[in-house]
This record gives structure tokens, sequence and C-alpha cells, in this order.
């Protein structure tokens, strides 16, 4: 798997979401900032203005104050808030605030009547911001009046507004993530359809992917159902070559078999012994090609019972000079592959347990963790535990009284490893020989 | 007893012709599915070998064509589909015996008599009436224990009367199980074979049956399908 695509996008939208409420954050903070600072500023001059009205010439030129300002913080020393008026460089009007320090006001030269702002370092180390004006006061030089106030004054307004603003914006980010991983949830929903979708492709509940997928998934979908087509048609394709290939070998293989029997030279012997090597070698890789090209193909699906059911059904009608009963126990089974495999890989396994039986063949289909499992005992003379793997081997014959080439527990096991399952043999409860066929089981249920 | 055989590879029909008929049974060739088709459903066989891969009408469309006709003949399939897959739709179709290529000549014969032989009712391999034993297997006849030697056409209508036993056999029936189709028949030659057939094996052993036909009686007690 690797890398999550939901949680790609979820990383995204969290990112660009801190992102945005960080920025905002400090965006909101420095306007708020700025407001109470001309709100601060807007006081202050009022405070100047107040100054400037009760300012009034005194004795020998100097300028004298009719009246306090009535804000107290301007008595209390080193309160924060002060003014000072200047005439010449020696005459200052202070506020008692100020004691004995003096605002160290930079050198510039307003024009009459206009207002300036400065920053300034007060008394105490106090970062001031004062407001400065000159008035005319009618005899000899303007004065400078300066109103200031220290900056720490803001300082608990600013702190409420950081905390109530960091609260909300942590409040909107969770919001925004939680929609966001809604989003990211619904927004891929139809990939996790696709995905239930390929599931029940693979354990051959459909035929096809199906369902409705939004514009952007429907060509993948469409192109996974081609491909499985495809799939499809090149196996059935290959079955027909396959089962063409048969016929054409095998009635010049009989018609060659025909010809040499009866007779007993040397001609003969060889025609004998090459037919019959090249009968199991047909019929052997044959055999092998059409299930190596449908075992691992998505959507195959066999109904084992129904399978077990035929091949009693035939096996007891091909024996019945025998008279063996052929019976089939167990519920619905189903194989994840090939029915005619499935076919191929019973048959021989029941079609070896008529042969030896006596009178009875019992077929048993159980199904468990995903496994499919088919016994098949025989009430014949079975086979000693040292015997029963040498019945595997290529073209083994154990006994040649009986019919048949020898290579049907052979096929059997090799198709089933094909799909991923084993035959084993063991003591049957009859008396014979048991044979397990273990194999992927498909789900039951759903289209056929 | 009379074979149809419907086989469309000219050599594998010839071999079949070649060993059923030395085996006793007068054989019918069809080389494609339609012929095969007419003949199994106008003539009397006692038993038809099918292939499967035919052209013009596949093998088991022509089976199945048959048994929903009403046609019981015995039919053995013979054919290079040999998947269990196949074996299974051929019995389910109306096969009594499916044979896949390459096989040997001996087991088809052997087969062959099976289904003729239980077709009509025969449980051993060997058939008796009286003193007369017929051996299905070996083809040869015997009486009180004597081989008896008899020619092609003799042999063809004491198997059928042996096969049929206790029941009354025409004339034209009788034609028709011992020669094939394009054989110039003539109902006249039986009364021919009939004749030196009773000389062979006793005078009372055919029964003529008057305006009918013929008829195998065991003597009193009756002795069925006894074996040996």
């Amino acid at each position: 798997m690797g890398e999550s695509l939901s949680r790609r996008l979820l990383l995204g939208a969290v990112l660009w979401i801190a992102a945005a409420l960080v920025l905002a954050g400090f965006g909101l903070t420095a306007l708020f900032r700025q407001h109470v600072e001309a709100a601060l500023e807007a006081r202050l001059a009022n405070d100047l203005d107040g100054l400037a009205a009760a300012l009034e010439p005194g004795d020998g030129g100097a300028p004298a104050l009719s009246r306090n300002l009535p804000d107290p913080l301007y008595e209390r020393p080193y309160s924060g808030r002060y003014w000072q008026i200047e005439a010449a460089p020696a005459e200052r009007l202070r506020s008692r605030s100020l004691w004995d320090a003096v605002l160290a006001l930079p050198n510039d030269e307003p024009a009459r009547g206009e207002l300036h702002r400065h920053r300034i370092a007060g008394p105490a180390g106090q970062d001031l911001i004062a407001v400065e004006r000159r008035v005319d006061l009618g005899a000899g030089a303007p004065v400078r009046i300066t109103v200031a106030a220290s900056r720490a004054e803001l300082d608990p307004a600013l702190a409420d507004f950081a905390r109530m603003l960091a609260a909300s914006l942590g409040l909107l980010g969770l919001g925004l993530a939680g929609a966001a991983a809604l989003q990211v949830r619904v927004g891929l929903q139809p990939l996790a359809r696709l995905r239930a979708a390929l599931a029940a492709l693979r354990a051959g509940r459909t035929q096809r992917i199906e369902g409705v997928f939004p514009s952007e998934v429907a060509p993948l979908a469409d192109d996974l159902n081609a491909l499985v087509a495809h799939d499809q048609a090149l196996v059935a394709r290959a079955r027909v070559q396959a089962a063409d290939l048969a016929h054409g070998l095998k009635t010049p293989l009989a018609i060659l078999a025909n010809e040499a029997e009866g007779r007993d030279d040397r001609l003969a012997q060889a025609v004998r012994s090459q037919a019959a090597a090249m009968q199991r070698h047909v019929d052997r890789h044959l055999a092998r090609a059409r299930a190596a090209s449908a075992a691992g193909l998505p959507g195959a699906r066999a109904d084992a019972l129904d399978v077990a059911r035929g091949l009693a059904r035939t096996l007891a009608k091909l024996n019945r000079e025998r008279m063996i009963a052929v019976d089939v126990e167990g519920g619905p089974a189903w194989f994840a592959g090939d029915r005619e495999d499935l076919g191929e890989m019973l048959g021989n396994l029941m079609d070896n347990a008529c042969k030896w039986a006596r009178g009875r063949v019992l077929v048993r289909l159980a199904v468990a963790e995903g496994r499919l499992a088919v016994t098949v005992d025989d009430d014949g003379p079975g086979l000693a535990p040292a015997q029963r793997e040498a019945a595997f081997a290529r073209g083994a014959r154990l006994d040649e009284t009986v019919a048949g080439s020898g290579l049907g527990l052979a096929i059997a096991r090799e198709l089933a490893e094909l799909y991923g399952g084993r035959v084993a043999l063991d003591g049957a409860p009859l008396g014979g020989l048991r044979a397990v066929l273990n194999l992927p089981a498909a789900a039951a249920g759903g289209g056929a | 007893m009379r074979l149809l055989v419907v086989e469309d590879d000219r050599a594998l029909a010839g071999q079949l012709a070649a060993a059923l008929g030395a085996a006793g049974y007068a054989v019918d060739c069809a080389a494609d599915g339609e012929e095969g088709h007419f003949l199994g459903d106008t003539e009397p066989y006692d038993a038809v070998v099918l292939d499967l891969g035919l052209p013009r009408l596949d093998g088991l469309t022509v089976l199945r064509r048959w048994r929903a006709g009403g046609r019981t003949m015995p039919v053995l399939i013979l054919t290079a589909r040999d998947r269990w897959h196949d074996k299974v739709e051929g019995i389910d179709a109306g096969a009594d015996d499916y044979l896949a290529k390459p096989f040997r000549m001996e087991e088809l014969l052997a087969r062959l008599r099976a289904l003729i032989r239980r077709a009509r009712g025969h449980a051993a391999p060997e058939l008796a009436c009286g003193p007369v034993r017929l051996d299905t297997r070996s083809g040869r006849v015997s009486v009180d224990g004597t081989p008896v030697a008899l020619s092609t056409q003799e042999f063809r209508v004491l198997s059928y009367l042996m096969h049929r036993q206790g029941e009354v056999v025409s004339r034209t029936e009788l034609t028709e199980h011992i020669y094939a189709q394009d054989f110039d028949r003539d109902s006249n030659t039986i009364e021919v074979f009939v004749g030196r057939l009773r000389r062979k094996l006793g005078a009372d052993v055919i029964e003529t049956v008057r305006g009918r036909g013929y008829r195998l009686r065991p003597p009193e007690p009756a002795a069925g399908g006894a074996d040996g």
C-alpha cells in the first residue's frame, strides 16, 4: 500500500488550515493593536487640547497652566501618563507624574497646529506613545505641548484579545479539520466502493465490477471490466484452441493405435508405445495449459455441489455394470475457480475411487475458513500408507489390471496446486482409500 | 445386431466399420451429424457409436434430438473431448457410455456388447437358451458344450434371436437388424439362414410362429440368462 490517499488529503487540509489560521491570528492581532493605539492617541490628543486650553502666558512671558488635567494619573509619579510643555529649551512645565524626568523629544519642527506622533523612551524604562503639537500663545515663541502614555497600558487589552482570538481560532481550526476529514471520506467513498466491488470480483461473487461510479472513477471501473472481459475471452480462446488441439491429435492417435493393434512386429510395437506416450503428453499438458490460464482469473466461481452431483450421476451410469453407488453429501459449497477444472480434479479422484470400490463411493463437501474440502471415500482395498505417495507419481499404476492411464491422481494434484490447493490420501472409514481435495472456496450467494 | 457409427474422420470410420464387421455386426456409417441423426431416427439400430465433434450438427445435439424423439437405442459416445465436464454433459444428454480417444478397439467392442446385452435385459455376457450358448465376448456358439461354426449372417440371426428370446421376431425386423443399410435386402434369405441354424443347433430351437415370424424358445423349465 504505502501512502494512503485519505491521509495525504487530510494532512494537506490540516496544514493549510493551520497556516491560514496562524496568518489570520497575526493579522487580526496587528489590526487590533493598531486600533487600540489609535484610540489611545485620540485620548492623548484630547488631553493635549485640554492642556492647550488651560495654558496662559504667565509672568515674564513664561506660560502657566490655569488648571490641571482632571485625570489623576498625570499626578501619580511614573504612572505612565505624562505631559510636558516646553517654551524655551530651559523653560518647561511638566506633569507631576514625570517627577524629575524630562520627556526626550526628537528635534523636529511640526507646522503649527499639526499633530505629531512619537515613540519615545520614558522614565523607568517605559515605552511611550507621545503626541505633540506646537501652540502659539500670541507672545514669544510657540510652545511644544506633549502628552504621552505608556504602551504597557494597552497590554491587558491586547492579552485579552489574544487569548480570545486563540481560543476562537483553535475552535475554528478543529471545526475545519473535522469538515475536511468528512469531505475526504465522502469524496473518497467511490474509491472505497470500487475496492469493495473489486474484492467481490476477486472472491468470485460477481463476474465484473458492479455499480455506478462518478465520472472520475468510472473510466477506471470500465477499464478494469474491459481487462477482466479481455482475460476471460483470452481464457475462452485458449480453451477452444486446447480442445481443437486435443481433437486434432487424438483422432490420428486412435487411428495409429488401432492400426498397430493385433500385430506384433517391431513397427507395431513402436507405434503402440509411442502413441501411448504421445497420449500421455497431450493429456497432461492440455490439462495444465487450460488450468494455468484459468487459475487466478478473477470472478471465477463454481458450484461444487452441482459438479459433484453431475459426476456422481455420470460415474454411477458408467459403472452400472459393477453396481457402484456414488453418494454426495454436504450443503452448498463454492469453489473459487473454473467449473471445468473442478470437474477435472474431482472427476479424476471420484473415477479412481469407482475403479477400486467394491460397491460404494462417498463424496463429502465441507467449507471452513475460506477453504473447500472434498473427501472422496471408497470401500475398496485401499492403499498402505507407504504406497500412497507413490500413487501420485507420473503415470503410476499400482495395479495394472484396472483400466486407466494412471494419470488421474497426478493430474488432480497438479491442478489443485495451480489453484493453491492440495490432494492428500488417507484411509477411509469405509475401508478403502480416502482422497482429500483442498481448494480455495468462494463466498456463497450473489450472482452466479 | 446392427450398429450405426457416426464419425467424420474417414480413416477412423473405416477402422471402426472393419473391426465391428469382423465382430459380427452389420454396420452403417454416417460422416456428419445430420446424416447420423436421420439414420438413427429412421433405422432400428441396436447400438450407436457417436462422435461429438461432427460437421453440420453437433453430436450432443444429435443425441438430444434422438432422446427427445423417443429413440432409446444405447448410445456410446466416442470422442476426443475427454474432460469430465464433457462426460457429464454427454451422459446427461442421454448417452449410455463414454469412451475417450485414443481408445483400444477391444475396449470399444466390450462396451458395445455390454450395452446391447443390457438394453435387452441380459445381465451376463453369455446368453443361453436350452442347450445353445452364445458367448457375446468371443462370439462363440456351442450346443451342449460342443462348439458350432456359424457364418456371419447365421451368427447375426442367432445373436438377435438370443437377445430377444421368448419374443416373436418378424422377418422384416430380422432383416433390418442383420443387414447394413446399403445392402440389397431379401427377406426370403432369412428363411435360408433359419433353416441352416436349425440344422446346426437342433430343429426345435427356433420356432416358427405362423404369419408373424420366429421365436427362440427355451425348453421347459425356462433357463433365462444363466451364466457359465
